[in-house]
């Protein structure tokens, strides 16, 4: 289950890194800025989440690097304690609570005076030698209030060409001395997280060390280190990742040289790795970036990876026009990592479109949003909870729009955000065997259907498995009011299908999940997204209900389909137009009857628009609050006042136009997420007809994308021409061939067919630009388009210069 | 003969002592702080041979010194060094931590099998502040020493 930040919330989230208070059940999440505690509800199903910014004042104010550390990673004594750090310069601004979050205690910072960078946090018990004293000679020491903490805290960072490791004996109020773990003549820099197993050996893994993976392992408490690598690996883009089970293996997860996501075990402190594998080829995953491991159990481990099916490591790189498509995989190992098994944890929904570049700080605009890591973890209940940054959140950029119109699904039609989303396990074993669940049906997968012409792409999800393996899925197709048939079956391993057969009907599908107690409850009735887009028409497609099936048998109340839009709208309100189709909505209209859509907003607080008739029949337009019941269906609702201009009904086309403005509905933002819509049609005191109602699902939503996304994009500017200029200068003029552009972008390269990066945007109506940048005697291609908040028009013609 | 010893022992003293400079300077192995990328490469050139560049301006080089395996060197958005260090040879003349500078004037710090001097130079005469770190594992040879701009930070 995947769960979203709110709109005001974890919207810079970026390389965040997430731990679980083991006595709470409460996640802590860094994103950027913000400390954010997540609350899951698990007496339902699937379990509602708070998230509340928690931030300590002295790690909200500047940044240059966030990092969190939960200590509940390595026993015995799982403290809880969560350790927040902003970078900043030289030092670390680090804040500890063991509250989560409710009061903060401030910390030295760092043990590190050198100049800090990439700096990450871990902790776990002290190395001991026989007699039961700390290894190294480490000596714990008093807090300020006295008390004795039971583990070592370790801060690392690198700079100057060393990566240097500081440890904490009280907790994390001070650290001692830097000591050096490797220099730039050993292993690459940068370095992934601090893990430290359960008998106080510390690991610092890195992505290259002499061309290979590796790790550095010390087993006296950081005083010494020795770098340890794996065999038939090389050198990656991106950190990798130790994950310790509680007898000590060590499983190591990484983004191989070639781009693979591959793991290894070691079970001797990463002197010897075997059962190295590609855990990603199942799904034919080719590139991989942000390996995260965890570990639970001794045998059982969990691996998180961001992957693409598409080659190439132009992918992970600066290639704007890398055309693969990004989603979060879990693999996961019951046998001590002989054989994994992955899944796409976010099917339906990509984390990213186009490149995720590695390249740093030198990455063309928008395409490090997801910035260097993911980080994953574990519950006391063994359930496996990933946080990551979701560069992909609008409806457009979740169904692959080709938003520039050139041909392609790429970096230039992600949406380049970063909002927080943590991946939380709802189904299958555990890391931890005591807590498998027990045998039962599989839950309902998701579903998503597209239609490209005669063609309809179909993707679900893997559901909870209720403890039992998944065996197969099974896919029915039917007309609404008609047959419905059973399409195909399918194997445990297969998650999607095209219908090259569907040109002929007005299909909805279904999908089941079958495991070795029976075949699970259904999916909703899903109606493929034809070419919809919530700028125009009806909408998006939210729901579809059964003909017929109200009650009384009247058309009027029988509920048929429910769709959302967002048009543009010139005087920038930001408003959503719910559409309800009717079955056949009949004059005059019944008295005394509510044609009500329910919704929890992207605020989480419940929300009713609606058409009513009064006694007489009189018609209004309304909205309200409601209050859920405890099984989620609509409680005690509020009538707050009245729609917006455009609410209205049409008995020709059955249709009831619901017009809101956001503010009205806790003001929802692109991005932000309607969920657990449903229908009912109450009259007096019947409701003959109700759809997703009784347990609605949160699947039922829909994300904004905002009113001004749905602008029309500017036409592309022609005529380009770029002349030299004096010495390293040339100077552009285009023709504006729009009347609706925001701005222009000026993209250079010193190659005709690729690399242009975006060197300069200059306003509205601006037709010229002096590029004073150049270097002498050097040929330059230049390109420009407009742009508006409906997105980027066609590229001009190119023109070059050779610079004097 | 035991006179002449005694003054051969004299003068590898004064030598020695006279190796730790008086002020630290911002440089090694003629590569200084806020030196041009270009200026840089010509004396790298001249004292040895890239072995590899990572991330973020920064190269290794392999040095052709008796003491000195290493030289790492960083550059700043300006191409201008940012950093140097050096990294010792072990199999070979160790180098002295009072051969890097005054030890009287460094902070100190130490822990088990783990020592670190640090200077830190204040701006002077249009150089800028830096801060000379020497770090090893043993009590009288160090393993590498760097100098660095005092409040220029690289990060990512």
């Amino acid at each position: 289950m995947n769960y979203a930040a709110p709109p005001a919330l974890g919207n810079s989230a970026g390389e965040p890194t997430i731990g679980v208070n083991w006595n709470t059940g409460a996640a802590m999440f860094v994103a950027s800025l913000q400390t954010l505690r997540v609350k899951w509800d698990d007496t339902a199903s699937p379990a509602p989440a708070t998230w509340e910014d928690v931030s300590a004042p002295t790690t909200s104010l500047l940044t240059t690097d966030p990092i969190l550390f939960t200590d509940s990673e390595a026993g015995p004594n799982r403290t809880n304690r969560t350790f927040v750090s902003q970078l900043l310069g030289k030092a670390s601004a680090l804040a500890f609570t063991d509250d989560d979050g409710a009061s903060w205690a401030i910390s030295q910072g760092s043990g590190i005076n050198s100049g800090v960078d990439h700096q990450t946090i871990g902790g776990g018990p002290y190395a001991k030698n026989p007699d039961g004293t700390l290894k190294g000679g480490a000596i714990q020491r008093s807090a300020p209030n006295g008390q004795i903490y039971p583990n070592a805290i370790y801060y690392a960072s690198q700079d100057i060409g060393l990566a240097e490791i500081a440890r904490s004996d009280d907790g994390g109020f001070t650290f001692g001395v830097a000591i050096p773990m490797w220099t730039l003549v050993q292993c690459d820099g940068l370095h992934g997280h601090i893990k430290v197993a359960p008998d106080g050996t510390v690991y610092v893994p890195n992505k290259s060390c002499g061309g290979k993976q590796g790790v550095a392992v010390s087993e006296d408490n950081g005083l010494s280190w020795t770098i340890r690598t794996i065999d038939g690996s090389t050198a990656g883009d991106t950190d990798p990742s130790v994950g310790i089970g509680a007898d000590g293996t060590v499983y190591f997860g990484y983004a191989d040289g070639d781009g693979h996501a591959r793991a290894a075990v070691s079970h001797d402190h990463g002197a010897t790795w075997q059962h190295v594998q590609d855990v990603g080829a199942s799904h034919g995953v080719q590139n991989s970036v942000f390996p995260a491991v965890i570990a639970g159990d001794n045998n059982r481990a969990a691996f998180f990876f961001l992957g693409s099916t598409t080659p190439g490591a132009n992918g992970r790189q600066t290639d704007l026009t890398f055309p693969g498509t990004w989603y979060g995989y879990i693999a996961t190992t019951y046998d001590g990592g002989i054989t994994w098994v992955t899944a796409n944890a976010t099917p339906n929904d990509p984390v990213q479109r186009g490149v995720v570049c590695t390249n740093g700080t030198s990455c063309p605009d928008g395409t490090r949003n997801l910035l260097d890591f993911n980080d994953l973890t574990v519950d006391k209940q063994g359930r496996v909870l990933a946080g990551f940054a979701d560069g992909c959140v609008t409806a457009e950029c979740i169904r692959g729009v080709d938003r520039n119109g050139d041909g392609k699904v790429d970096s230039l039609d992600n949406d380049g955000t970063n909002k927080a989303t943590i991946i939380r396990q709802t189904g299958g074993k555990r890391l931890y065997a005591a807590f498998d669940p027990a045998n039962a049906k599989p839950e309902p997968p998701l579903l998503l259907a597209t239609r490209d012409g005669e063609a309809v792409s179909l993707t679900w999800s893997i559901p909870e498995d209720g403890g039992s393996p998944i065996t197969a899925y099974r896919l029915y197709r039917g007309v609404e009011g008609g047959a419905e048939s059973l399409l195909s079956s399918f194997g445990a391993d297969v998650n999607s299908y095209t219908d090259n057969d569907a040109a002929s009907g007005n299909f909805y599908y279904r999908v089941t999940a079958s495991n070795a107690n029976g075949e699970g409850a259904s999916s909703p009735h899903v109606v493929p997204a034809t070419s919809e887009t919530a700028c125009s028409g009806l909408g998006v497609t939210i729901m579809t209900d059964p003909a017929g099936d109200a009650l009384d048998q009247s058309g009027s109340h029988d509920i048929r389909s429910l769709h959302i839009a967002e048009p543009y709208s010139a005087d920038g309100l930001q408003k959503l137009v719910f559409s309800l189709k009717m079955g056949d909505l009949a004059d005059p209209l019944t008295p005394n009857t509510q044609w009500r859509v329910y919704f929890t907003g992207a605020d989480n607080n419940g929300y009713f628009v609606d058409m009513r008739t009064d006694l007489l029949g009189a018609v209004t337009f309304k909205y309200g609050t409601y209050i859920h019941n405890a099984d989620n269906t609509a409680g005690t609702a509020t009538t707050v006042g009245n729609l917006d201009a455009g609410s209205n009904y049409n008995t020709q086309t059955d249709t009831i136009t619901l017009v809101v403005a956001n503010n009205k509905i806790g003001n929802p933002q692109a991005g932000g997420r309607l969920s657990r819509i449903f229908v009912r049609v109450p009259v007096v005191a019947v409701v003959p007809d109700n759809a997703n109602y009784g347990s609605p699902s949160t699947a039922v939503g829909y994300t904004l994308i905002g009113n001004a996304a749905c602008q029309s994009r500017p036409a592309a500017p022609s005529s380009l021409a770029v002349t030299s200029g004096g010495k390293g200068s040339a100077t552009l003029n285009w023709a504006d061939n729009s009347n609706n552009e925001e701005s222009f972008a000026i993209e250079r390269s010193t190659s005709m067919s690729g690399g242009y990066l975006q060197v300069a945007t200059v306003a509205a109506n601006v037709r010229t630009y002096a590029d004073n940048t150049l270097f002498r005697k050097t040929t330059y291609f230049y390109r420009v388009r407009a742009a508006n908040s409906g997105g980027k028009s066609g590229y001009s013609n190119v023109s070059s210069v050779k610079t004097k | 003969m035991k006179r002449l010893l005694s003054l051969s022992l004299l003068l590898v003293m004064s030598v020695l002592v006279s190796a730790a400079p008086a002020r630290p300077r911002p440089e090694i192995m003629g590569i200084s702080l806020d030196m041009k990328r270009d200026e840089a490469l010509v004396r790298l050139k001249s004292i040895g041979s890239l072995e590899k560049e990572a991330r973020k301006r920064q190269e290794v080089w392999a040095i052709k010194d008796a003491r000195i395996s290493h030289l790492l060197v960083g550059y700043d958005a300006d191409n201008r060094v940012r950093y140097v260090t050096a990294i010792a040879r072990t199999d070979g003349p160790r180098i002295r931590y009072r051969e890097v500078a005054d030890l009287k004037s460094a902070q100190r710090s130490d822990t088990s099998g783990n020592h670190r001097f640090t200077w830190e130079i204040e701006e002077r005469r249009g150089q800028s502040a830096f801060l000379l770190i020497a770090r090893g594992h043993d009590s009288q040879y160090l393993d590498s020493y760097s100098v660095k701009k005092k409040d220029q930070e690289e990060i990512d």
